[in-house]
């Protein structure tokens, strides 16, 4: 028999149906993980976090303190850059930007988003479920509200991989030179070319991975991902140079230095960083 | 530096065991569908950002409810300016298999979402918190920053109400 009145139990009723009805869907939820995802791998600083400065952040920096910080923190690594370039030894330099790096990564919003699982060269997170691991099953089972209200596309453009992607990865050749693609279009064709940019940096395919950057812009001039565009090809002219023989040290630290000045708050930072450097360190194995 | 927790859980673990408790918290803080999406996005996209300050000194639930409260406050000015009702819109959820039962689930929700128009800012986010979501009251306190004795009294208060309403209603 049971302890609720007839009232409590209309109460029950009601407050379950209700909860029931307030639940996300499995497609809600993969949805707005892929487009979380890209909007932080985009460095996106949504208009409520400034109000959450003094209170959820309990005590943390503002937004705008943050991004001072990170010039600051930047122009440290600039400054660290020069002392390299006055005799500094790789290894020390390489202490200090990790150190500066750390620092960086406790203080600065930017440097929160490089989760560096799959990059070469990068300590691993913690593996997650991904995204991709639970679209299927949303997929599985689509909703009446999904089907009739198809959803709008994610604010932002560039994709978050396990280390901050350039885009997602997709089987995908380099597309030929095509006409000038209507605005609403350019956003895709930057997304499929830096899809193929990701894949060929990862496979250590530099000449592919400028190929295909070259094209984009050709294709793509004016397009909203530059900063993906310019982390992508310093990494590759990283590479490239590792490539074709010993790298040029001052080159690859003037590659970083020059992604650094003009994107101080990227979150590709710290992964064109760590890439090029990694070049460095091959180089001296081969010694 | 990983955002990760005390417990070692990153973002993408946070993600997925919190999301519906996010999103179910922005529908009943009256979200409008429309907006559904991008504040529920705007809601990790904070975390992610935030979640090295994360010191544990609360429960990560209230925490997130800090920043769900405040984008969610935003999201209903935002609809306030561009003129749009702010519209709980449940109906088509799908709630259930059963076409029966998830039309009683639709109807039980828009009777919540016509009692939480009527109660309050205040009365509003503590039914959600303690009878929605069915936290602790020394939690619900917290999380909205308020006595816990007040805490129980709007509780108790809200209960009347949501009582009174049910009752007006008649049989659900």
């Amino acid at each position: 028999m049971s302890d609720f009145s007839r009232d409590e139990l209309d109460v029950l009723d009601v407050l379950a149906g209700a909860r029931r009805a307030l639940e996300p869907t499995a497609r809600d939820t993969a949805r707005v993980l892929h487009n979380a995802r890209l909007a932080i791998g985009s460095g996106a600083v949504p208009a409520a976090d400034a109000a959450l400065a003094s209170g959820a952040g309990k005590g943390a920096m503002t937004g705008a303190l943050a991004k001072q910080a990170a010039s600051w923190l930047a122009v440290a690594g600039i400054a660290a850059w020069l002392g390299y370039h006055a005799g500094l030894s790789a290894g020390e330099l390489r202490a200090r930007e990790a150190n500066a790096a750390s620092t960086r990564a406790a203080t600065a919003p930017a440097s929160l988003a490089p989760r560096t699982g799959s990059a070469p060269n990068v300590p691993a997170q913690p593996s997650v479920p991904s995204s991709e691991a639970r679209a299927p099953a949303s997929e599985a089972a689509p909703t009446a509200r999904a089907a009739a209200q198809p959803r709008r596309k994610p604010k932002i453009a560039p994709e978050v991989d396990e280390a901050p992607a350039l885009a997602p990865e997709v089987d995908e050749a380099p597309a030929l030179a095509a006409p000038p693609p209507a605005p609403s279009a350019s956003l895709d064709a930057e997304i499929k070319a830096l899809r193929y940019v990701e894949r060929a940096l990862r496979n250590r395919e530099p000449h592919n991975a400028l190929a295909r950057l070259a094209q984009l812009d050709r294709e793509v001039p004016d397009g909203q991902m530059k900063e993906e565009r310019a982390a992508a090809q310093a990494m590759a002219r990283c590479e490239e140079r590792a490539r074709s023989g010993a790298p040029d040290h001052a080159q690859v630290m003037q590659r970083v230095l020059e992604f650094s000045q003009q994107y101080p708050a990227s979150v590709y930072f710290a992964r064109v960083r760590q890439t090029c450097l990694a070049t460095i360190d091959r180089d001296a194995a081969t010694d | 530096m990983a955002p990760v927790v005390r417990d070692g859980t990153g973002f993408e673990a946070i993600y997925g065991e919190h999301f519906a408790f996010v999103w179910r918290c922005l529908r009943g803080l009256g979200v409008p569908e429309a907006a559904l999406d991008d504040a529920a996005q705007d809601v990790f996209v904070i975390v992610h950002r935030r979640l090295p300050e994360f010191r544990g000194e609360s429960t990560l639930r209230t925490w997130l409810y800090a920043i769900v409260r405040n984008v969610a406050s935003n999201a209903r000015r935002s609809q306030r300016r561009k003129g749009e009702l702010a519209e709980l819109p449940l109906d088509a959820a799908a709630t259930s298999g059963d076409p029966h039962q998830s039309a009683q689930d639709q109807q039980a929700a828009r009777f919540v979402r016509s009692f939480l128009e009527g109660v309050g800012d205040k009365k509003r986010e503590l039914f959600v918190l303690a009878v929605i979501e069915q936290m602790s009251v020394p939690e619900v306190a917290e999380a909205l920053g308020i006595p816990l004795n007040t805490a129980y009294t709007r509780l108790r208060s809200v209960r009347a109400d949501f009582q009174a309403a049910l009752a007006q209603r008649g049989t659900p």
